[in-house]
């Protein structure tokens, strides 16, 4: 069965547990590490709540984007657990897998397009993968290209577009299940001044309207970017440091 | 429930250009060869079958003509004598234009006219209890004929190991033909997956879980093996159809006696080819998934 959205409504919570134990992402001594860099996340706890607003830092190569590939299901830790929506994600099997993936939003890093698809079709993709018709389902994507300002985009290639534009059809695309969790790596790297403003408003309005969100960001902190009520977490040699609260 | 009709469209699956249309001409090529060899196999199967049973079915009486009697009557005596043993379905004494056929391809363009040939007695033996040399010779020689029945015997055990290694050098080379094609199967599902691994990645971040992406790879890579397969295997057809059609126009029909439900063998080939791909394209997306889990 198809589930209709609207640009208006995206992100709200849904179905699944509600309170601590339906938290989007909770880790539990969460380890990785590789032959050149074994110790790259020791014992990593973590809960993200519900509808929260989350920066995650640290300096190139710290694992930022491993963590977040962990959240997403794509990355499998040496030790530890990854729990999504209270299930825990190494025991999920097929329907109930892909049914997981379709509340995830993931906006990876220099996301890659397949460039030859249009960006209409760039965004049936997502449908299509996960199983799902996109037949009927075009006031949803032009719901999503009209929400990230890429309408008069829909049949233009992904392999000619701009890495800002590349940027929003990611996004866009990744909000076609109507994803509760939106997981953002880098999502403002390379992007001029006003992209990247467009780009973080978007994730706002996400947030606003119940998404919650975790977005990577390169360096110590995440700057100028961070409001009131936004959480900061920080990845230093392996260990997860969570400073104050954006004040 | 998975939608397989929304996975196979092409476009999920970048075409491959050059490197694909080169993988396809490998494994045609490489098919052909397969399939051409198994026609050789059993071609050669049939032909030491027919060799084999030729030897121990026939035998051939030398007379030597008394000084009173001509070469024919001689010959005639002898094969009235040879008939009524046990174990002969036939015994025919050969005119001399059947001799001088038997010995042309030995003496060439010789003047066999003034040549004075033996008189021949042609003998077809019971296959299931062929009369011995012995009891011919003993026939002959009871029935006052001076003459010598050629023991097969002596050398049929020769013939038939002869008849079974060429039978068992294109067994052989039909295996070495499968491996190699095999290999090739192998070699370029793991190439066609390490080639689009971008497009991979990009279908893996937009939601597609492990089943979705080694269906997409087992679809597409088992299809191409399958055309490939089907066009090797065709072209090897119209090769048998040759042979099976006009199977006494040249020394290959004779070293290969195909008949039409031979080619039947090259049916399952395409499918055999298919089934190799899905598995290595199977094995080769396992793989590549492995290391994306693994964070490579």
């Amino acid at each position: 069965m198809t589930r209709t959205i609207a640009a208006s409504d995206l992100s709200r919570p849904t179905d699944g547990l509600r309170g601590e134990a339906g938290w989007p992402v909770r880790l539990r001594g969460v380890t990785f590490g590789h032959a050149g860099h074994p110790d790259l996340l020791r014992g990593i706890d973590l809960t993200v709540t519900t509808g929260s607003f989350n920066f995650l830092t640290g300096r190139s190569g710290a694992g930022k984007s491993l963590l977040i590939g962990m959240m997403a299901g794509l990355v499998r830790p040496d030790a530890g657990q990854v729990v999504l929506f209270g299930q825990d994600r190494a025991q999920l099997r097929g329907r109930e897998a892909r049914v997981m993936r379709r509340r995830i939003g993931l906006i990876a890093q220099d996301d890659p397009l397949l460039a030859h698809l249009s960006v209409a079709d760039s965004l049936a993709v997502t449908l299509r993968v996960t199983g799902e018709d996109p037949r009927g389902r075009e006031a949803d994507l032009a719901a999503m290209l009209d929400f990230v300002g890429l309408s008069d985009m829909a049949d233009r290639t992904a392999g000619t577009l701009s890495r800002a534009e590349r940027r929003l059809v990611a996004l866009a695309r990744a909000m076609m299940t109507g994803p509760e969790l939106i997981l953002a790596d880098e999502p403002l790297a390379g992007l001029d001044a006003a992209s990247a403003k467009r780009m973080l408003g978007l994730l706002r309005t996400l947030n606003r309207q119940g998404a919650t969100v975790v977005m990577t960001r390169d360096g110590d902190g995440p700057g100028a970017e961070a409001r009131k009520g936004d959480r900061r977490l920080h990845l230093e040699a392996g260990r997860l440091v969570e400073p104050e609260r954006t004040r | 429930m998975r939608r397989p009709a929304l996975l196979i469209g092409p476009d999920l699956w970048p075409e491959g250009g050059a490197t694909r249309r080169l993988g396809l001409v490998v494994l045609t090529v490489m098919s052909l060869l397969t399939a051409l060899t198994l026609l050789a196999h059993v071609g050669a199967n049939r032909a030491a079958g027919d060799w084999a049973r030729a030897v121990s079915h026939e035998a051939t009486a030398l007379i030597r003509p008394r000084a009173d009697e001509s070469g024919a009557t001689a010959a005639a005596r002898g094969a009235e004598a040879l008939a009524g043993v046990r174990g002969v379905h036939e015994a025919v004494a050969l005119e001399r234009s059947e001799a001088e056929a038997l010995l042309r391809p030995w003496l060439g363009e010789a003047d066999l006219a003034t040549l004075p040939l033996p008189q021949l007695v042609r003998l077809r033996l019971d296959p299931a209890e062929p009369a011995s040399a012995v009891s011919l010779n003993r026939a002959l020689a009871e029935a006052g004929v001076d003459g010598t029945v050629d023991d097969h015997s002596l050398w049929r055990e020769d013939f038939s190991a002869a008849a079974r290694g060429v039978r068992d050098l294109t067994l052989l080379a039909v295996l070495v033909a499968a491996l190699l094609t095999a290999t090739a199967i192998v070699l370029s599902a793991r190439q066609a997956v390490e080639n689009r691994a971008a497009a991979l990645q990009a279908l893996r971040l937009a939601g597609a879980d492990d089943p979705a992406l080694t269906f997409l790879a087992q679809w597409h890579l088992g299809r191409d093996a399958a055309l490939a397969g089907a066009a090797g295997a065709g072209l090897a057809l119209l090769a048998g159809l040759a042979l099976a059609l006009a199977p006494l126009t040249g020394t290959l029909g004779r070293v290969f006696p195909l008949i039409l439900t031979d080619l039947v063998w090259l049916a399952p080939w395409p499918l055999v080819t298919a089934t190799l791909a899905v598995v290595a394209a199977r094995l080769s997306i396992r793989l590549w998934l492995g290391r994306q889990r693994a964070g490579g």
